[in-house]
């Protein structure tokens, strides 16, 4: 009582929990069935963390190990803003039965959120054999006795190793599943296995169940002997063919591990080391291991398939219960688009060999192999799930169609007989689109075009493994070069200026300093005129006016001759009068100087005219 | 001392050799077991060239075709655009993907390029990156050329201006197609879904929503890393979280 004391102050200081009103559940789980001496767990376990004034029912036919011990759990969702708190209280007994019989615990009582709930009444059997399903929870002192008596095992016969093959029904219809098992029956340890050859089952279609990559280990009592069952391989056979069929066996190599006869036992005198060190784990490491391996077969099993009755009906062959359904993407589109059409056989049976369904399409839609999806449940008992036939149409032609129902037929494994459900019909209203597919539609009609396609022959050329070269974008050698370039034209460009620039300079002189030079040798003819000295006067003109047009006008002193002259001045539109007066001046030029005359006017009317053309020029230059 | 050297340099030279005609043999051996249904001895010399790490198109396109026949059409893929990698425009490789592509348990519609983008892609698949380095550095020879003739240039200058332009124009776009190319060629950031049902996931962690139902063969680009998580986007947009495990890059 004084336990329930400390217990029901837990209780109190938890009552300050703010917990969301819900239902509260109170209830308690135990074993139904244990075994004399041994050791197993009652809890209860009430739903909210406001709970108090526990009231355990009276165990009689058990010793209370422990208890009760109480433990609390509690969390906390955020969900989208909404805040949800479960938290329960667990309060545990450990017993231990004492007499064999049948044993009630009545119900147990507790106030929760200021109501008095009351547990479920447990019933348990104790019976004289132990039961080792609850063994796992409790190291008690059982376990070493049974790895004992697997340990004393020293001849590997047909009893202390075998692999049996058991199958959930020996009589079957064409098509109903038949669920074969293989387990491993073991007293001795077992290090490794392997499978030598899968048996081939003449007229079944076999599917494999999935299976953990290590067997599930169990116990089983067989004779008296308790071994270490190991479920090696479970399949799905679908008989394909009626008479008396048989299931092959399995062949398997094991290598166990056999404990040498000449072991030292260890002994300490004290009862509890010595099972203790007896335990196998011990025994690893204290005396050793033979390896030994034997082949194993399995038994073979009959299983005796009737046919299935004649049927006129469109029978795919599917045995088991089923139903359809149909659905489609839309029932209004435009011609050219796709449509996707679902029907999705569902139920228990031999789902994945039904490779079709019945579907019947009008010629104006243009349609592809089915896309199989399957949601396929394989489990101990049989397959269940569905499978969906995908269709992808194509509506070419505008218009209004009708998808008749599909029928789907099978046979009734319950009822014995053949059954048809359908589904509904599809009314379609078809609009005319674009003429041009759609993306989509194009990218489907092009992967069923390669659906059919199978891929070219290998590459038959001289091996040459490929070298993507090293200069390439991602050295930084190829960005200097990439910059060097233009820094290398800039560098040009600059010299080459510098040297234009000294040329241009002596030229430039000479063009500013040109009307000025002209204008002094005009005086100093002038002086030549006033003095009569007709030869200094003539070549001094000749030579100021040379000089002025090429200084002036840029001519190079080679390229300096009348037709040059006359070219050029026609180019800048200098008006033709001024070319003509110019070109009749130096040659009248040329001229005295071979006939010299001291004819005074004609000297006169020459230096006019070659002042005149000096200043006329003068307003062509910019 | 130089006869030594020279003796080096030989023998070096012939070990290279060796061992490229080593890989030409096994090529050849590969052939022939493809040649005669030996699929799977076959795919084993083909990878043995592999892990020497010489590679070539021809070399992906023949593994892909030995995983065809192998039926593992996801890695035939993985193969097929491992060898468009290197040589995007090359028909049978491009073919052969289609027809693997098809033989997928799921298909999904592929978003389009923007018909610009595919156009530079075309232009800038045309050579490898070492080939567009050339290119580019040619064209921009011949553009400093020009532009120094436009320079000095008086009565020509605005033929010229217009030569110098077409051609600066010119070394741009091979520049980065060139740099395109590149990119392409060392991007790791797409890769093979290697597992059937794999479920994307809206965040990293595997008691989040499945998002998207990812099937094996599927071509996904990889968009960042966390842990061991990627986050990725599939050919008609969408973007999920997944294991990094259920991958192999391209």
């Amino acid at each position: 009582m004084k336990r329930y004391l400390i217990f029901l102050v837990y209780f109190f200081v938890f009552i300050g929990v703010n917990t969301n009103a819900q239902d509260v559940s109170f209830r308690a789980v135990g074993p139904s069935a244990i075994g004399i001496g041994e050791q197993f767990r009652i809890t209860y376990t009430v739903s909210t963390q406001k709970a108090s004034n526990f009231v355990a029912p009276p165990m009689t036919g058990f010793e209370v190990l422990s208890g009760p011990s109480q433990s609390r759990s509690s969390s906390t969702s955020n969900i989208n803003g909404v805040v949800s708190q479960t938290s329960s209280i667990s309060i545990t007994y450990v017993l231990q039965a004492t007499k064999e019989g049948v044993f009630n615990i009545p119900k147990a009582k507790i106030n929760a959120e200021g109501k008095v709930l009351t547990s479920n009444s447990l019933t348990i059997k104790v019976s004289k054999n132990p039961i080792q399903s609850q063994r796992a929870q409790y190291q008690g002192g059982k376990q070493n006795q049974i790895q004992q008596k697997q340990a004393t095992v020293t001849v590997l016969d047909n009893h202390s190793l075998f692999i049996k093959a058991s199958s959930n029904r020996s009589v079957a219809v064409c098509g109903q599943e038949v669920i074969i098992t293989y387990k491993l029956y073991t007293l001795v340890p077992i290090s490794e296995y392997q499978v030598n050859k899968m048996p081939i089952n003449k007229g079944f279609w076999v599917e494999e169940l999935d299976m953990s990559k290590d067997p599930l280990i169990s116990e089983e009592v067989v004779d008296g002997k308790r071994y270490q069952v190991a479920t090696l391989r479970k399949v799905i056979a679908y008989p394909q063919q009626s008479g008396r069929l048989e299931i092959a066996p399995l062949d398997i190599d094991i290598v166990a591990m056999m404990l040498l006869r000449n072991q030292r036992k260890m002994s300490t005198g004290d009862p509890f080391f010595d099972s203790f060190f007896n335990d196998p784990f011990f025994q690893s490491m204290q005396s050793s291991y033979e390896r030994v391996k034997k082949n194993l077969k399995s038994n073979s099993i009959i299983i005796n398939v009737s046919p299935l009755p004649k049927t006129n009906l469109e029978f795919s062959g599917a045995v088991g219960d089923f139903k359809i359904t149909a659905s489609a993407s839309s029932l209004k589109c435009k011609t050219n688009e796709v449509i996707s059409l679902k029907y999705t056989i569902s139920g228990s049976g031999n789902l994945s060999l039904i490779d079709k369904v019945n579907l019947k399409l009008p010629n104006e839609f243009e349609t592809y192999d089915p896309k199989i999806e399957d949601k396929l449940n394989r489990t101990q008992t049989g397959v269940s799930g569905s499978r969906t036939f995908e269709y992808l149409i194509i509506p070419r032609i505008q218009g209004e169609y009708k998808i008749p129902s599909v029928d789907f037929s099978y046979y009734d494994i319950n009822s014995k007989q053949y059954k048809t459900i359908s589904t509904q019909e599809f009314i379609f209203d078809i609009e005319k689109g674009k003429s041009e597919m759609s993306s989509a539609a194009k990218q489907i009609s092009l992967r069923e075009k390669y659906r059919n396609r199978d891929i070219g022959y290998i590459s038959t050329d001289k091996f040459e493994p490929i070298t993507f070269g090293d200069f390439t974008f991602n050295k930084s050698y190829f960005y200097l070069l990439i910059l060097l370039f233009p820094i290398l034209t800039l560098i040009f460009i600059y010299y080459r200026n510098k040297i234009l620039t000294i040329n241009k300079d002596v030229t430039y002189i000479k063009y500013k300093k040109a009307s000025k030079t002209a204008i002094k040798r005009m005086k100093k003819a002038h002086n030549y005129l006033v003095n009569n000295q007709s030869d200094e006067f003539y070549t001094e003109v000749a030579q100021a006016i040379w000089d002025y047009l090429s200084d002036r006008f840029k001519f190079k002193k080679i390229e300096l001759s009348i037709e040059n002259i006359e070219d050029k001045f026609s180019k800048i539109n200098i008006e033709t009068s001024t070319i003509e007066e110019l070109i009749s001046l130096l040659n009248d030029c040329e001229y005295v100087r071979f006939s010299p005359s001291e004819n005074k006017t004609k000297m006169d009317l020459l230096y006019n005219n070659a002042v005149k053309i000096i200043s006329d020029l003068e307003a062509y230059i910019k | 001392m130089k006869k030594f050297f020279l003796l080096i340099i030989i023998s070096l030279v012939q070990v290279a050799n060796i061992n490229a005609q080593n890989s030409i043999e096994i090529f050849n051996k590969a052939n022939l077991n493809y040649k005669n249904n030996d699929y799977e001895l076959a795919l084993n010399n083909y990878k043995q060239i592999e892990k020497k790490g010489e590679i070539s198109k021809d070399l992906y396109l023949n593994i892909g075709n030995t995983y065809f026949r192998l039926k593992d059409y996801s890695n035939s893929i993985l193969y097929y655009e491992r060898g468009l990698r290197i040589d995007p425009n090359n028909e049978e490789l491009n073919t052969n993907l289609l027809v693997a592509k098809s033989r997928l348990k799921g298909d999904i519609y592929v978003l389009p390029d923007f018909f610009l983008v595919r156009f530079w892609h075309n232009i800038s698949n045309l050579f490898l990156p070492s080939i567009w380095a050339y290119i580019t550095l040619i064209f921009l020879f011949i553009t400093c050329v020009v532009f120094v003739i436009y320079y000095f240039s008086v009565e020509t200058k605005v033929f010229m201006f217009f030569t110098l332009l077409f051609f600066f124009i010119l070394s741009l776009t091979s520049f980065f197609a060139g740099y395109t190319r590149d990119k392409y060629l060392h991007d790791n950031s797409y890769a093979i879904v290697m597992r059937n049902d794999v479920f994307g996931k809206d965040s990293p962690d595997t008691k989040s929503m499945d998002k998207i139902h990812l099937f094996n063969g599927q071509k996904i680009k990889i968009l960042s890393h966390e842990d061991n998580w990627v986050k990725i986007r599939i050919e008609d947009g969408k973007e999920a979280w997944i294991l990094k495990e259920n991958l192999v890059v391209i």
